[in-house]
């Protein structure tokens, strides 16, 4: 049977975008709370501008990443209840190509929104032009990784019922070095230093949970798919 | 070569539980299987080890003379697994179900609308999945099986929710199946109705077959 990966890797993303996109808490959620976050911190904090500049990158940061890990429990979850998983499992594609497509759907609607946003939400944190330049850059680079290692983590406690917070400390330690360079480059560019060395590090860490990702991730789909 | 099944000693424990031991059985091209119990006797659980999905404490099933945890690509292509869950996406319409199955299952196929109109859901094509009632989530799980040019058949409750016209349209499946060689692995408390003599395994208690 004649196979082809990269037409079937875009019918079933497209797919899998729609389901998310019909369900539209699904991904509104996440993004509503992301820019509350973010805009309760200048009134939080009050009229000291260079401070909230300052404070910029971690807000974003932090804000984007608890944003990201509350819409991952939602990836594998209804697939599990609907018994779509099963259909994954028996697909002729390959378990790791079929969890790329999820990660990359899940990218599509959940962290392109954020970066969509973001320079308004710098904007109101009084970030310079150089600055949301930055901003951008390192979410395009950061919010694919972890998408990608979310879904490991997703994919890992399918099964388990009302997992709470176990997806979270999970994932957060794993999280914690694109949280550092994420904010790291946009303190650097605050500061008017050489980034290029942290843009290439967070070009290795996308590059890597690129290659190692989806195959955890489908291994631990069947894993699941078993108890 | 006719293809052939094989149940190797099959054995499940759940906790302390045994669920089957020793089950072994030979299922050529051209027969069905009806797998009989009272519930919770590991009707479904035989049906996810024969699809690959859990190992079996101890024992094999083959597919040919191969195992079929090794030879899983070959398998997969051959087998079409139905289970309890419908594993169909509620907001998704009947037709782009279908064709996203059609797409996992690496098929192309250009009828889809002819399938839709065999299966009996041609009023309901262009409507989300989540407005459709029980037994009409059936017939789009059943439809899978006529684009599927699978061997094997694992069917888990298929009749359940269906109506006369239903059970029609699986029991016509089900003979073309047979006729075309197919082999089919049926989970159901009711008798089927087939003019083809059905062979049985009994899970539980009832072990005189």
């Amino acid at each position: 049977m004649q196979l082809n990966y990269l037409h079937a890797f875009i019918q079933i993303t497209k797919h899998e975008i729609k389901i998310i996109l019909r369900s539209r808490f699904t991904w509104i959620t996440p993004l509503v709370f992301y820019i509350m976050v973010v805009c309760l911190f200048p009134l939080a904090i009050g009229h000291d501008q260079t401070l909230l500049a300052n404070m910029a990158p971690g807000v974003i940061w932090v804000a984007a990443l608890l944003a990201t890990i509350i819409s991952m429990g939602h990836v594998f979850r209804n697939d599990f209840d609907e018994g779509y998983l099963d259909l994954l499992l028996v697909s002729t594609y390959p378990l790791s190509l079929l969890a790329l497509t999820k990660i990359t759907s899940h990218w599509i609607s959940h962290g392109l929104p954020l970066i969509l946003i973001s320079p308004l939400l710098g904007l109101l944190l009084n970030l310079n032009t150089e600055e949301l330049c930055a901003l951008i850059f390192t979410l395009l680079l950061g919010t694919p990784v972890l998408s990608l290692i979310g879904a490991i983590g997703a994919a890992l406690t399918v099964t388990v019922r009302s997992n709470g917070l176990l997806l979270p400390m999970l994932m957060i330690p794993f999280y914690i070095p694109v949280l550092i360079f994420g904010t790291g480059i946009m303190i650097m560019t605050h500061n008017h230093e050489p980034v290029i060395a942290y843009y290439a590090m967070m070009g290795a860490f996308v590059l890597l949970s690129l290659v190692f990702a989806p195959l955890l991730t489908g291994q631990a789909l069947k894993i699941g798919a078993s108890g | 070569m006719t293809d052939q099944l094989c149940l190797h000693d099959l054995s499940f424990k759940r906790k302390h539980h045994v669920l089957f031991s020793k089950l072994h059985h030979t299922i050529n091209a051209g027969e069905i299987i009806q797998v009989r119990g009272h519930n919770g006797s590991g009707k479904s659980t035989l049906l996810r080890i024969l699809a690959g999905f859990i190992e079996p404490h101890s024992g094999m099933v083959t597919w040919n003379g191969l195992c079929i945890s090794k030879d899983r690509e070959n398998y997969i292509e051959n087998m079409i697994y139905i289970g309890h869950s419908n594993g169909i996406k509620p907001n998704l319409t009947v037709y782009e179900n279908l064709s996203l199955t059609c797409i996992l299952t690496g098929f192309q196929s250009k009828d889809l609308h002819i399938i839709i109109k065999k299966a009996g859901l041609e009023a309901v094509s262009h409507i989300r999945a989540q407005y459709l009632s029980a037994g009409q989530l059936r017939r789009l799980c059943l439809a899978r099986l006529m684009f599927a040019s699978s061997t094997v058949w694992l069917l888990d409750e298929p009749n359940t929710a269906l109506d006369d016209e239903g059970q029609g349209l699986l029991n016509t499946l089900l003979r073309n199946h047979i006729i075309n060689h197919g082999i089919a692995v049926i989970a159901t408390h009711q008798a089927l109705l087939l003019n083809h003599t059905v062979k049985t395994i009994f899970l539980g208690d009832h072990h005189a077959a």
